[in-house]
């Protein structure tokens, strides 16, 4: 917030500057987004190692629900759509666009965490919470870790349509917006790589 | 002005549309073959990954715009070593434990 204050003046300065520091933060951001990819590597191959050890309770087959996943699926996919097109309106200098744009992601985050919220409550309501064996620990720390991800995402993503709709599609907001489609994008990568490993060869 | 060419937001809605309905197709095929049980087990985790992957080289090249591009030359590098990370890591554990898995007397099995 304060940077944002510090930075806003320097509109004017020279492009090729901007240009420096907007290269530099997204390769930085990028950078954290690799590591994080290391992080949940390790969260696939514990789950991938446990994904059998099901402590005589329910397997991943009698309490997955594909389709629903699927629902989840798409609406995550839509929203990595929605947040290309606010960035796309960010050169058009949109500023309407890319909150509109902005609201429909989030809209569509909202309703995927607020899914994987209720498929969650089903699962402990049903016995099969984290703690009944260690494949569902494995499996509730998985897909937990990127939902918390995802409700990150939503928390900065409400906090960018607020700096944009206050101070308009200045250099450190657009800076902002790229780093943010990074993350987003990223997650959606993420849970492809959930979708496939959890639910569609766990119900095979 | 070319504001956001340099950076990893190389986007047009040429390429974020295709990649959408790339994406689309691909989760659509790989959720059909699971839900319609296409081929034995084995044959259809091998297809779904081999989709997942496609998929992924998908996100990357039309959402991420991750290309061979010599502005993008480090994030490339990044990735490729992301890449290697991931695989040791997740290939590395799963051999290690089953191989361990096997070794195992019957009653210490993992699989319990």
């Amino acid at each position: 917030m304060q940077q944002s204050i510090l930075i806003t003046p320097s509109a004017g300065l020279d492009l090729q500057e901007d240009h420096d520091t907007r290269s530099t933060t997204l390769l930085g951001f990028w950078i954290y987004l690799m590591s994080d990819c290391i992080l949940f590597a390790a969260l696939f191959a514990t789950y991938v190692v446990l994904s059998n050890a099901v402590a005589g309770g329910q397997t991943g087959r009698e309490l997955f629900d594909l389709p629903y996943a699927l629902v989840e699926t798409f609406l995550l996919l839509v929203s990595s759509f929605t947040c290309g097109l606010a960035t796309l309106a960010i050169p058009r200098g949109s500023k309407g666009g890319v909150v509109a744009w902005l609201a429909v992601t989030f809209l569509l985050g909202f309703a995927f965490i607020g899914m994987e919220l209720y498929e969650f409550h089903g699962l402990i309501a049903d016995g099969a919470g984290p703690d009944s064996s260690a494949f569902l620990t494995g499996f509730f720390t998985l897909v937990g870790t990127h939902g918390l991800h995802v409700t990150a995402g939503l928390v900065w993503v409400t906090v960018l349509m607020v700096l944009v709709v206050r101070n308009g599609l200045t250099e450190t907001n657009e800076t902002r917006l790229m780093c943010f489609s990074l993350f987003w994008h990223f997650l959606d990568i993420v849970w492809v790589g959930v979708f496939t490993t959890v639910y569609l060869w766990g119900v095979m | 002005m070319d504001r956001i060419e340099t950076s990893a937001g190389r986007g047009s809605l040429r390429s974020y549309f295709t990649g959408f309905l790339l994406s689309l197709a691909l989760t659509i095929t790989a959720f059909w073959l699971v839900k319609a049980e296409a081929a034995p087990a084995p044959v259809l985790l091998v297809a779904v990954l081999a989709l997942a992957g496609v998929q992924i080289g998908v996100h990357l090249r039309c959402f991420l715009h991750v290309n061979g591009s010599v502005e993008g030359r480090w994030s490339l590098i990044a990735l490729v070593l992301a890449s290697l990370f991931v695989l040791v890591i997740v290939v590395g554990s799963t051999w290690v434990i089953h191989e361990l898995d096997q070794h195992m007397m019957p009653w210490m099995s993992v699989d319990g």
